[in-house]
């Protein structure tokens, strides 16, 4: 009994930290997102509803998709790695992808914002090599250019992980099915991908939280409307003043991200149960 | 490439980064036949086995399969199946789908595969598991599975990598006459790698010894157990006493001299190769039979000479019943021997130990590194 008391002494400053500064903070922000001027209320929702209907599809839209191309990259790059059969070229692919890991969003934002616009790096060369003129050329700055910045920034940390479980995996499941006669690709997808199938899961998981919060990609590429939840949520606290609203927009972001964390859950529930 | 061997590998070198594992080895298989690759970890067996399946490339010489050169063919292309040591079944996958890739994998209609698995699961005592993953089963059920998915592409040649190394004794006991019934039966040609000298030999046709990457010996298993080539191929197959010898070697009788803890003995040369000078004899522990003498007698004496038979000098240390027989621990001067006898005899006795000519394994002394020799020896 005693030595109960004291572990959860020793626990309390844990405790404490995460009361204080997680939980507190968290729980303002949602009382404040039913807090109007007229008392406890929906109306922040409503309005949120209202202007933002079409930003939070966006945002949903433009993480789903980079979550899905960053998966199907990271498959690539990391099946390569782990079933390529040529040593130097695994190993220039192996030295190469991490580097956007290091590589702060705000500089990615800045980087791609001039190698994407209209008369940016990558028209132009299209236009050196001929293969577009002056006058078709378009800016790539809107949801696509947003996309493309959280794929080239999240595939390496997505790879990262994936690499890693499929080096754990017993070389002999990859080398059963080569002796059976099964090609590269058909290993890839009916041997090692089924079996780091939950390590790809998190990997995305933890993928799509980190874009729902990214706030310098969408305000450095495309800020304009329609735009992401985060520039939305600086906006009303920036330029209004509006907690409210801010808060409510930071639940909904909140509801999606808790929405992919259950998903998550229940799958590894159901591979445990298994 | 002469001889028309069904599989047959001719002087290949192997080697990673640096080191040769491998050195100008040969290798031949004739078809149906069940051939057990024996010797220590690091031997190169695992290696031999792995070039075959095409999971190494050879520096040099030449694999070919049924007169087809197959050294540079991908492991897909050479209709070979290997069953891993670690089972590497696929754990995503049910007994039923990792029995079936294989066909899956050739485009075999759906129900023939389910036909074909059927017959392998009840060939293999699997039946009522097929829709259990492999997580679900026994050790010796996942090896099963592993057999089964290899057979059931019906491959020219089976590769057996240590299959019954991670299993309990018992289930190893008897998937030993599983697998050797089966290959019988289904006439299949089989390489099978193991460290273990026992399962060899009864489960092999033929075996070949490997000694750091080289053939110590290859032979039936009667004639490596009884006519062992050198004293490394000696010590594997069990015979651990060694004990130093002075003699001549002329035409077809050797002549040991007596020594300090042996008696003269003139022994037929039975195809034995020595030269005159030292010899290092080795004799297994229930090769050698003991008697007590009286302490008086206990004197080397040149005047008895031992016909086809060895006696050896020596002083009971130690008994001890393992079980079946009483083991002794025998010290014949300086070196300890381990001797077998239906009664046990009290420590401090002194002993002549007989070894008959048939059961004494006559070599050349080495030069050097004769302690290297003498430890070389696995389970």
């Amino acid at each position: 009994m005693r030595d109960r008391s004291i572990g959860l002494l020793l626990a309390l400053p844990a405790i404490a930290t995460i009361a204080l500064l997680y939980l507190m903070p968290l729980m303002a922000s949602a009382t404040g997102a039913f807090a109007t001027e007229a008392g406890f209320g929906i109306g922040n929702f409503v309005k949120t509803y209202e202007l933002y209907t079409t930003d939070i599809l966006y945002t949903l839209v433009i993480v789903s998709l980079s979550t899905v191309i960053i998966a199907a990259l990271a498959v690539a790059i990391a099946g390569y790695l782990t079933l390529g059969e040529n040593p130097a070229a695994v190993e220039v692919l192996r030295w190469l992808y991490r580097w956007p890991l290091f590589i702060p969003f705000i500089v990615v934002g800045q980087v791609l914002r001039t190698f994407l616009a209209k008369n940016g790096l990558m028209n132009n060369l299209l236009v050196a090599a001929g293969i577009l003129t002056p006058l078709q050329t378009m800016s790539f700055l809107d949801w696509r250019g947003i996309v493309i910045a959280f794929v080239w920034k999240q595939t390496p940390f997505v790879t990262l992980l994936l690499a890693g479980a499929m080096a754990a995996l017993d070389r002999g499941t990859i080398e059963a099915a080569r002796n059976l006669g099964a090609s590269r690709l058909r290993i890839l997808f009916e041997i090692v991908v089924p079996q780091v199938r939950t390590t790809l899961f998190v990997a995305m998981v933890l993928s799509f939280v980190t874009m729902m919060s990214v706030l310098s990609v969408p305000l450095m590429i495309s800020a304009q409307s329609p735009t992401m939840i985060t520039a939305d949520i600086s906006f009303r606290i920036n330029a209004y003043g509006d907690y409210g609203v801010a808060n409510a927009l930071g639940m909904i972001s909140l509801a999606m991200t808790m929405a992919v964390a259950v998903f998550y859950l229940r799958q590894n529930l159901k591979e445990k149960a298994r | 490439m002469a001889g028309a061997a069904f599989l047959s590998a001719s002087d290949i070198t192997v080697g990673y980064g640096g080191g040769t594992v491998l050195d100008r080895l040969s290798l031949k298989v004739e078809r149906g036949e069940f051939v057990a690759l024996l010797g220590s970890s690091g031997c190169g067996k695992t290696t031999l086995l792995r070039t075959i399946a095409g999971f190494n490339r050879p520096r040099s010489g030449q694999i070919s399969l049924a007169g087809r050169d197959i050294t540079t063919a991908s492991p897909d292309r050479r209709n070979m199946a290997m069953v891993f040591q670690s089972y590497a079944l696929w754990p995503h996958m049910s007994v039923a789908q990792n029995i079936g890739y294989g066909l899956k994998l050739r485009k075999t209609p759906r129900e023939a595969i389910a036909a074909r698995v059927g017959e392998i699961a009840a060939m293999l005592g699997l039946t009522g598991l097929e829709a259990r993953k492999p997580g679900q089963l026994s050790g010796g059920q996942r090896q099963r599975v592993a057999l089964g998915r290899a057979l059931a592409v019906e491959p020219d040649v089976l590769l057996l990598d240590e299959p019954l190394s991670n299993l309990d004794a018992r289930v190893r006991l008897s998937l030993r006459h599983e697998i050797r019934a089966l290959q019988k039966r289904l006439a299949i040609t089989a390489i099978h790698v193991t460290h273990d000298r026992e399962e060899a030999m009864v489960m092999a046709d033929r075996i070949v010894i490997l000694d750091s990457g080289r053939t110590a010996q290859d032979g039936t298993p009667e004639e490596v157990y009884n006519r062992p080539r050198s004293a490394f191929v000696a010590a594997f197959m069990g015979a651990e006493n060694v004990v130093a010898l002075k003699g001549a070697a002329d035409g077809e009788r050797i002549a040991i001299a007596a020594g300090p803890h042996n008696n003269a003995a003139a022994i037929a040369r039975n195809g034995r190769a020595l030269t005159s000078g030292s010899f290092q004899a080795r004799f297994r522990a229930e090769a050698a039979s003991l008697s007590p003498v009286l302490p008086s007698a206990a004197i080397p004496s040149s005047a008895t000479t031992g016909e086809d038979a060895l006696e050896l000098l020596g002083t009971v240390r130690q008994t001890s019943y393992p079980g079946g027989c009483w083991r002794h621990v025998v010290a014949v001067g300086e070196t300890e021997v381990s001797v077998d006898a239906a009664r046990p005899v009290e420590p401090g006795t002194s002993v002549i130990l007989s070894v008959p000519s048939a059961a004494l394994f006559l070599f050349d002394a080495p030069q050097d590194g004769a302690a290297a020799v003498s430890h070389a020896v696995a389970a």
